[in-house]
């Protein structure tokens, strides 16, 4: 038989039966998108959780400070800094140099006298002034010290930052900033407020003693961004030449180191090859002479059980693909019987046993792969209904959102393997049918 | 497991920032005495003329350095303000040195001379606008009028004495090409509609709240409207 014959035959016998054809689609579907479903849940709880462990930064990232190492902290994942050290430039260089680093991200901060409006008008309309009584709100009347710290924003993606509202500021646009919810918790805003605080301008002060008397550099920014992560122990985000230039106006003036210490930058990020290297570079760094944080051993850890969750689920998906597999079987021998006298005349008309082998396997396989994709597009359907509501909630309680981590690998082993599962099922049946003599097929 | 892990904080990764158009950023620079420095005000670091103009009259990305010294008159702002302001290399400077060179009697020659260099430094070659506001009325101010029948000059003499001064500013400005801040119209305007008294803090010398208010209006006025 020609295989067009078969592909023919066999779809005309899967049409015969279309209520069993259904139910065995269903079954395989089902059991295809129990399939795609676990594992696109497990792998973005495992990409979020990981996220949230990096603090949004990359896995294999790495928290220099500005500090010598203590010796007694060294294998702590949050190493405890030791004396302040300068970061300069020729140590930036330094780290750069090392071996298995990626990217090198410095951080420079600068102390500020903030002057918001009085009282600052949200975005909801709402009007708040800065909360009394808290520690630090009250440094000047009409305004608050805090930390502003500058970063490269072309290289945003390596930090750990991310947004609870807005973007970050604008390349290129110095009156742009972005806000912690420790700048909000100032005016008694929570982070579900993040949103509210977009748009206000504020005037940010940077101070230099002169003396008789501290004059500051007046510049001011619009919010256009809240960052859910402590900006390197600051409220306020901008680019690192705005803080460059708030630093040098502080530094040029006398006196005490009260609004600037001398290290010209506060700490960098240092980003690894991998997560496996992170612990070499750490060590090199501190032959360099500076202190590092990464929660390198629990992500490892976190990462395994999170790995062997996966393997669970994957197990469950197969025991659903098996059972669909038995209805598949269950489904093919049923069909043959019924086709017995049908086959006999195949035979009769010259069929060989590998033509009715193949026919019954095609026709379980177009059963199985049709099931497959149905089921794959269907779990991937579920996972994005159970991403969209933990993302409502979690959005609702201020915290940043979850996308679906679709695997394309997942998606395609969905189909391919319910396809080859169907086939396999449909292997006993396919014998059986295979071997029948043609006189005793169509006596039957 | 799965559904209580994925209740974890969770985050919007940042996208790409894209480079910006960088707007206008004039460096902005205040020359003065208490008066530019808030004295008077509620709010000194919120409601100083020399703030509320920079916040209302300028855009967005412009620095401000405010160098004013309580007390300070032209000699002084010579010596110790002009450094700092041509420090800053400004597109705009905001003068208001007047009433205490007044206080110490210096006369309105020797103040001509040292605002004419103070504003001539400050003009930079005619890189940088430069706004000198001239006397407010001084007669009517209550520090003053408290003082009626002592040491302090009569009437007469402090409203000469303002009109010398304000017609060397008017030179000044004439001459080097600055721009002319009009307070004492201003603070007539404001005698003749009766809000005077409320322009005029609770030491009965600086301005209130309003009146630093009033004041950086009147810059802000000269500021858009110079030629």
């Amino acid at each position: 038989m020609k295989r067009r014959d078969i592909v023919v035959l066999a779809a005309r016998s899967v049409g015969r039966r279309p209520g069993r054809a259904v139910l065995t689609v269903m079954a395989v579907a089902l059991a295809a998108a129990l399939f795609a479903a676990l594992l696109t849940i497990a792998g973005t709880a495992r990409t979020r959780v990981l996220h949230q462990l990096s603090k949004g930064g990359p896995l294999s990232g790495i928290q220099v400070a500005a500090a010598a190492p203590d010796p007694t902290q060294i294998d702590n994942d949050q190493a405890r800094p030791g004396e302040p050290k300068d970061l300069d430039d020729a140590a930036i260089a330094a780290i750069r140099a090392l071996p298995d680093v990626r990217s090198v991200t410095p951080v420079v901060s600068a102390r500020i006298l903030v002057v918001p409006p009085s009282p600052m008008t949200l975005a909801d309309g709402r009007q708040v002034t800065v909360a009394r009584n808290r520690r630090g709100n009250d440094d000047v009347r009409g305004g608050f010290f805090d930390t502003q710290v500058g970063i490269d924003l072309t290289h945003a993606a390596d930090l750990p930052i991310s947004l609870l509202a807005g973007r970050l500021p604008t390349v290129g646009v110095p009156s742009e900033v972005a806000v912690t919810p420790s700048w909000m918790a100032r005016f008694g805003l929570a982070r579900t407020d993040a949103a509210a605080v977009l748009g206000v301008e504020v005037e940010l002060g940077a101070p230099r003693d002169f003396g008789d008397s501290v004059r500051a550099r007046w510049t001011r920014a619009k919010v256009v961004g809240v960052v859910a992560q402590q900006a390197s122990g600051g409220a306020i985000l901008a680019a690192d030449d705005v803080v460059h230039a708030a630093r040098a106006w502080t530094l040029a003036g006398r006196g005490d180191r009260r609004f600037a210490d001398s290290s010209p930058y506060s700490g960098a990020f240092v980003i690894a090859d991998s997560l496996v290297k992170v612990s070499a570079v750490r060590n090199e760094i501190s032959d360099i002479g500076y202190s590092t944080a990464a929660p390198e051993n629990l992500i490892a850890t976190v990462d395994r059980y999170l790995h062997v969750v996966e393997v669970v689920l994957a197990g469950i998906a197969a025991i659903a693909l098996a059972i669909a597999a038995l209805g598949v079987t269950n489904a093919m021998l049923a069909a043959v019987r019924e086709r017995r006298r049908e086959i006999g005349v195949l035979k009769a008309i010259g069929a060989r046993d590998r033509d009715v082998l193949a026919l019954i396997l095609v026709e379980a396989g177009v059963l199985g792969l049709v099931g497959g994709v149905l089921g794959t597009l269907m779990g991937l359907g579920f996972a994005s209904i159970v991403t969209a509501v933990v993302n409502n909630y979690l959005t609702g309680q201020g915290l940043v959102g979850v996308q679906a981590d679709v695997q394309p690998l997942v998606m395609l082993a969905g189909v391919v393997g319910a396809g080859v599962l169907a086939v396999l099922a449909g292997a006993a049946p396919a014998v059986r049918a295979a071997r029948l003599p043609p006189r005793e097929a169509v006596d039957a | 497991m799965v559904g209580a892990v994925l209740l974890v904080g969770c985050s919007t990764k940042p996208a790409a920032v894209p480079a910006g158009v960088a707007g206008p950023s004039p460096t902005y620079v205040a020359v003065g005495a208490s008066e530019s420095v808030g004295s008077g005000a509620d709010q000194p670091l919120v409601e100083a003329w020399t703030q509320v103009f920079y916040r209302t009259a300028l855009p967005i990305g412009a620095t401000f350095v405010n160098a004013g010294i309580p007390g300070a008159t032209v000699a002084d702002a010579l010596e110790k303000e002009l450094p700092l302001a041509i420090e800053q290399h400004p597109a705009v400077v905001t003068v208001w040195l007047n009433v205490n060179d007044l206080v110490a009697a210096v006369p309105a020659a020797e103040y001509e001379s040292g605002l004419r260099r103070l504003v001539h430094a400050l003009r930079q070659d005619g890189r940088a606008t430069v706004l000198v506001a001239n006397t407010p009325p001084l007669d009517h101010l209550p520090a003053y009028l408290a003082e009626a029948g002592s040491d302090f000059p009569p009437v007469a003499d402090v409203l000469a004495a303002v009109d010398a001064y304000d017609a060397a500013i008017g030179r000044v400005v004439a001459e080097e090409g600055a721009v002319l801040v009009d307070l004492h119209a201003a603070g007539l305007a404001a005698r003749a509609d009766g809000t005077e008294a409320g322009l005029v803090s609770s030491d009965g010398f600086h301005p209130s709240t309003a009146g630093h208010a009033r004041v950086a209006a009147a810059f802000a006025d000269a500021y858009r409207t110079k030629p």
